[in-house]
């Protein structure tokens, strides 16, 4: 195309928009991956999480400690030792082996919780902020009762009352992540039943399941999905304190949450070994935040 | 014109123009909407939205309905198509009385036929449209809910894509990459989809610019033709209602304040609210017979919240008597076929007219709750 003025990305856009046959353009998945692809902070987040998966996974073939058996004789040995490149615990077992080892119980605690809670929450959550009325007011007043207790009180009556175990300790926490999950959702899903493409879908006939599921779900998905990353931590953290309580896995096996807990009392003796697995829960918690708000950006097209 | 593949199985081809029935295909039977406000913590009130409105669109033509904003036209388009549900009154489609408060609302596959047959093109092009779902995906939602098959939604969607003057490959796109113009082109084959008989244009192209509008507006009078579609085309701009309509109904603060042809109503306006209305339109044609000299209107709508007593317009109108406040008007027609509820056309023998009859005489009336 010959043009006397310069290309300026206007008069590029005006260009391509006249031409009669429009190119296929790039459908929402490949703009959202593309946008992604080019968030140095959202890449960095996705590494170092996929590096701690790969190392809880393959913790077996990098090192030969047992996670539950220690040494007596070398407790509390402090980061560098040689042999220990992390050092030891209170009861003399390496600290690298617990991390990677605790990684798996900690990012499934972690994960799971949040997985589950995020797929009841979201059907309860849009399903009475598109009816309204009365099922709206017995789903919501409904969530306003577990938002009455404290979410730790909560979860530690639940798992109580469950029995000790990981998978309990699962369940307890999707119950208490329910209710915030649940609001996000109702709130997303009001701004959006407003619109008029809803009003569309609804003079199709067709039921209102369908309408949740195929005009709602992908526009409330990314709220839902940043505000439900940002639980990962905390679910990881809350855990940690069932697991104290003796509610969650049970000693020696190792967790981040329980071993933070545990070396509490060796804070003034050896403070960096002490501070470690909070340092593991800092790093999966502030990743996965700010995975999820790159993926956010990436998601959200100019409406 | 391309032959339209995947027409609706139930004889829905609106390819071939039918001959105009002889019963009006939409009528509207003194229907009443009012949204319950809460007014304190203990008083309640009701907005009354749309109250007794009455009127009828022939197969095949445009029922223009045009008033101020506020004045109950777009809750008037959600009665008749079934997103909002009636108060009062009936909505007779083909004879057949689908919305009714008195009557059990239909369901199944019965809703899902009155559906097929009344599409609604809405007004904001933004909001109209899942801005997560590709263009093709839109336009072939109805005909997935309608259960077509793949190739036919597929096949269809092309279609309807060079009808309304895209381009097949548009079907790929996503709302944010289109412009206004063909984002409502979008919202109209949308409404296309499942071979309407009746299309309500809910203001339809009030938020496009002015020269975009007459692609639109031109565009749905090619579609109209082409399908038979019939129009209930709703707008607050005088000049597109005009251009738009063989009938128009004038709307005040949810009444029907004049029904009449296009041509009669803009030429010899009864109403004194017609008049002020098309007084204060700017009119570009120099040429054309001059507008009534009438004062523009002053103040606001009054609140629907508190109707004024017997003729809703008299705190605005500019012959206002004393019976006004008393007693509302009856509808008389002053000229044949030309309707209007004002107490400056007294009831002549013809008492008892409502505003439906308007176009086509020596029907009887139906009555409400037939």
């Amino acid at each position: 195309m010959a043009l006397a003025e310069p290309m300026t990305a206007h008069s590029a856009i005006a260009a391509w928009a006249a031409v009669d046959a429009p190119a296929t353009p790039e459908s929402y998945l490949q703009a959202a991956r593309r946008r992604f692809m080019s968030s140095r902070v959202g890449l960095a987040a996705l590494a170092v999480l996929l590096f701690l998966v790969a190392l809880s996974v393959c913790a077996p073939l990098l090192t030969s400690y047992d996670p539950a058996v220690g040494q007596p004789v070398d407790r509390l040995k402090a980061i560098g030792t040689p042999g220990h490149l992390l050092g030891t615990d209170e009861q003399g077992r390496d600290m690298l082996t617990r991390i990677l080892y605790g990684g798996r119980m900690s990012l499934i605690a972690g994960l799971a919780p949040v997985f589950v809670a995020t797929v009841i929450g979201t059907a309860l959550g849009s399903l009475s902020g598109f009816i309204g009325r009365w099922v709206a007011a017995v789903i919501m007043r409904t969530m306003d009762m577990f938002y009455a207790f404290p979410a730790v009180l909560l979860a530690i009556a639940i798992s109580a009352s469950l029995g000790p175990g990981l998978f309990n300790q699962i369940i307890a926490l999707s119950i208490i992540y329910i209710a915030p999950i649940a609001r996000v959702a109702e709130a997303a899903t009001r701004r959006i039943v407003v619109a008029e493409f809803i009003e569309a879908a609804k003079l199709t006939g067709a039921p209102t399941t369908r309408i949740i599921v195929t005009q709602v779900l992908a526009n409330i998905f990314s709220p839902i999905f940043v505000y439900a990353s940002g639980l990962v931590g905390l679910a990881i953290v809350t855990a940690a304190s069932l697991s104290f309580l003796g509610l969650g896995v049970r000693p020696p096996t190792p967790e981040w949450g329980f071993m933070l807990n545990s070396l509490r009392g060796t804070i003034y003796v050896n403070p960096w070994v002490a501070a470690l697995p909070g340092f593991f829960i800092f790093i999966t918690s502030i990743s996965f935040n700010m995975l999820a708000d790159s993926v956010r950006d990436a998601l959200d097209v100019k409406e | 014109m391309t032959t339209p593949p995947a027409t609706v199985a139930t004889g829905l081809d609106k390819t071939t123009v039918e001959k105009p029935s002889p019963l009006p295909l939409l009528e509207v039977i003194n229907v009443s909407k009012r949204f319950p406000v809460r007014l304190g913590p203990l008083k309640r009130g009701a907005v009354s939205a749309v109250d007794t409105l009455s009127f009828s669109v022939e197969q095949g033509q445009t029922m223009g309905i045009v008033g101020e904003s506020g004045c109950g036209k777009s809750t008037a388009a959600r009665l008749v198509v079934g997103l909002l549900p009636i108060d009062e009154g009936d909505v007779i489609f083909e004879g057949v009385n689908v919305r009714s408060p008195h009557q059990p609302r239909h369901t199944g596959a019965r809703e899902k036929e009155i559906h097929r047959n009344m599409q609604m093109v809405f007004q904001d092009p933004h909001s109209a449209l899942n801005p997560r779902a590709s263009v093709g995906e839109i336009i072939a939602f109805p005909m997935k809910v309608h259960g077509f098959s793949r190739q036919d939604q597929r096949e269809r969607t092309g279609w309807l894509l060079e009808q309304v003057g895209l381009h097949g490959n548009h079907a790929s796109y996503y709302p944010h990459q289109l412009s206004g113009g063909q984002r409502q082109r979008v919202n109209i084959a949308r409404a296309l989809a499942l071979s309407p008989k009746l299309v309500v244009c809910d203001e339809a192209v009030s938020a496009l610019d002015k020269s975009v509008q007459a692609q639109v507006l031109n565009l749905l009078k090619d579609l109209q033709q082409e399908l038979g579609l019939t129009y209930m085309f709703i707008s607050h701009d005088l000049n597109v209602v005009e251009y738009m309509s063989d009938t128009v109904c004038v709307m005040y603060l949810g009444q029907a304040v004049e029904i009449c042809d296009a041509d009669r109503l803009y030429a010899n306006p009864l109403h004194p609210y017609t008049r002020a209305l098309l007084a204060s339109t700017p009119v570009l044609d120099v040429t054309g017979a001059p507008r009534p000299d009438v004062p523009p209107l002053e103040g606001e709508l009054p609140s629907p919240l508190d109707p004024p007593s017997g003729c809703r317009f008299r705190t605005r109108c500019p012959s206002a008597m004393a019976i006004c406040a008393e007693e509302a008007p009856a509808v008389t027609q002053p000229e044949p076929g030309h309707r209007v509820a004002c107490h400056l056309y007294p009831a002549g023998p013809d008492a008892g007219l409502s505003m439906r009859r308007h176009a086509v005489d020596g029907r009887p009336e139906r009555n409400s709750n037939a």
